[in-house]
């Protein structure tokens, strides 16, 4: 019963992630965010010193995670709320899967999108600063990959968020409303509150516990890169964290729904 | 056998009681109707088989199983709602496969049943058109064929004539006897009284949330000692007419309307049977047509309509 649950879980996270890869959203999203970094790693090389590459790298990671954290965080919306509002949920829930695989096959099909749209714009960060700076150190290359591995946490916590403001508004309407106040919080207003936002903040992992919004924790492990050459493990930890909470929430409430 | 048992079924949206004790059994190799106004509980019934609402109260078991607790009995249950979505940007084909994939079927059988179910349904041409072109008519028949996909034994339709032209409902409902013939249940709900009359061995009146009356078309007639209502295609406009009521007392109301004649009869043993010598006796050039359901529906929503 389990194994077959488990299959049904992995067909809802292939059909969910199918779709998704071959729309014409993701691929306008994927070729956004390549573009925005091999502009912005070009940008900062001319006006920046490029000896100073850990800034630069963390600089130009900030608009992409920006622009894919909008587009999973509306994507995720519409497989809930927007299933919910379409009344084609009501369709899948008399299909023979149960509840949680429903769900969580959902967001597993959502996270699997999550490498694509990072692997492709980092893999344009290392060839391109390869090519301007020559030769790239080792520990250049680690910090690039422990940056992609927070990217890749801070959306999976972002997805996991939106899901639970999905199967708690209902609404496509309401809960697009509250992403977009929840994702203007995390990218403008609590980087003011923190200092100035983005890689210029200093460096204090409180301000990631304190706001406990994956933004917090991306902007905390940039600015943890420059000091400390590594990413803080806390912040790993912090969004894990935030993941499961909002991930096991939203299936309590997904468990009881009624369409 | 049983394929559905409710037991002291309630359902509760806050304050209101959409269903009240509902104790019900549906037997397989039947179409059963449910028959009620709007706002009956009709949808809730259905969709508490199906497990898209939770019971406040009471038990539901389909083909032995609790319907809360287990979800293999979906693998044999077809569900079609009156209002589902679909995913627009999915051609009809694709939508099938995308469901059929939750029944274990992939490959050649998806593709051969696929194609199959949507010739059955009178889609076979639009295949590979997108669902968003389709008229509200085309989604339903698209969505009966989703229920036909996996064979399943039981079928649960929720007004699936909506929107469907009458050449369409025609189609629908002799698919339906196919469907009963071939060895399956249908539980079904409809608002076309005349359509449920010629396809279903039982129906269930539910009001208010409660069941009402439960059984045959005939035995419930009989139970509320209903009235018939008959229509009746009169070839020529006759003098003879105008008599009826005074030769069949039964005859509670008459009217003629563009040469059809429109009766309200009380039931009795042999009304059909005199009426019918009568008209013959008579040349009075004639076809005839009952509507038991009707008739129950309008005595016992009398209050209502």
């Amino acid at each position: 019963m389990i194994k077959r649950q488990i299959k049904m879980l992995w067909n809802t996270a292939k059909e969910t992630s199918t779709e998704h890869l071959i729309s014409y959203h993701f691929i306008m999203c994927l070729f956004l965010c390549c573009f925005i970094t091999a502009i912005m790693i070009w940008l900062c090389s001319y006006f920046e010193d490029t000896r100073n590459l850990k800034y630069t790298i963390t600089s130009t990671l900030f608009p992409l995670v920006i622009i894919a954290m909008t587009y999973l965080s509306i994507m995720t919306v519409n497989i809930f709320s927007g299933e919910i509002d379409k009344q084609t949920m009501g369709t899948l829930f008399t299909l023979p899967v149960k509840r949680w695989a429903l769900y969580f096959g959902k967001i597993l099909g959502m996270i699997l999108i999550i490498p694509v749209i990072v692997i492709m714009p980092v893999g344009i960060l290392i060839f391109e600063l390869s090519m301007i700076v020559g030769y790239l150190p080792p520990v250049l290359i680690s910090i690039i990959l422990q940056l992609a591995l927070i990217i890749m946490l801070t959306f999976i916590a972002v997805i996991s968020i939106s899901v639970s403001v999905s199967v708690i508004l209902r609404k496509t309407l309401y809960s697009a409303t509250a992403m977009f106040l929840y994702l203007m919080l995390m990218v403008f207003i609590i980087p003011i509150l923190i200092g100035g936002g983005g890689p210029v903040t200093r460096y204090n992992v409180d301000y990631a516990l304190i706001f406990l919004l994956p933004y917090a924790c991306f902007s905390a492990a940039t600015v943890s890169t420059i000091i400390l050459n590594n990413v803080d493990p806390l912040l790993y930890c912090l969004l894990m964290t935030y993941s499961l909470i909002a991930m096991v929430y939203g299936y309590f409430v997904f468990r009881r729904m009624e369409v | 056998m049983n394929v559905v048992e409710i037991k002291n079924l309630s359902k509760k949206y806050g304050d209101f009681l959409a269903l009240d004790n509902i104790n019900l059994t549906v037997e397989s190799h039947q179409i059963v109707g449910l028959v009620g106004p709007n706002g009956a509980g009709k949808t809730t019934m259905i969709k508490l088989i199906c497990s898209m609402l939770l019971p406040t109260n009471g038990s539901i078991k389909v083909f032995g199983q609790d319907v809360t607790k287990d979800v293999t009995y979906k693998e044999n249950i077809g569900y079609l709602g009156e209002n589902i979505g679909y995913y627009e940007n999915f051609t009809a084909y694709n939508y099938l496969r995308f469901f059929g994939t939750f029944y274990r079927m992939n490959g050649e059988k998806l593709k051969k049943t696929g194609i199959e179910v949507l010739k059955t349904v009178g889609l076979l041409n639009q295949s590979n058109s997108k669902i968003s072109t389709f008229s509200r008519g085309m989604k339903q028949r698209l969505g009966l064929a989703r229920c036909l996909l996996h064979e399943p034994d039981l079928l649960i339709l929720d007004e699936p004539m909506s929107g469907l032209d009458p050449t369409g409902k025609k189609d629908i409902m002799e698919k339906l006897i196919d469907i009963r013939d071939s060895g399956k249940t249908i539980f079904l709900s409809s608002h076309e009284l005349r359509y449920m009359d010629d396809v279903c061995d039982q129906i269930c009146v539910i009001k208010n949330g409660k069941i009402i009356a439960h059984g045959t078309p005939d035995t419930i007639l009989t139970d509320i000692k209903g009235m018939s209502n008959y229509v009746i295609l009169l070839k020529s406009r006759d003098k003879k007419i105008d008599e009826l009521q005074r030769v069949f007392p039964e005859i509670r109301e008459l009217s003629v309307k563009q040469n059809i004649l429109h009766l309200r009869v009380k039931e009795t043993k042999d009304f059909e049977k005199k009426f019918l010598t009568y008209l013959l006796q008579n040349n009075i050039d004639f076809s005839i047509k009952t509507h038991k359901i009707d008739a129950i529906y309008s005595q016992i929503f009398e209050e209502k309509t």
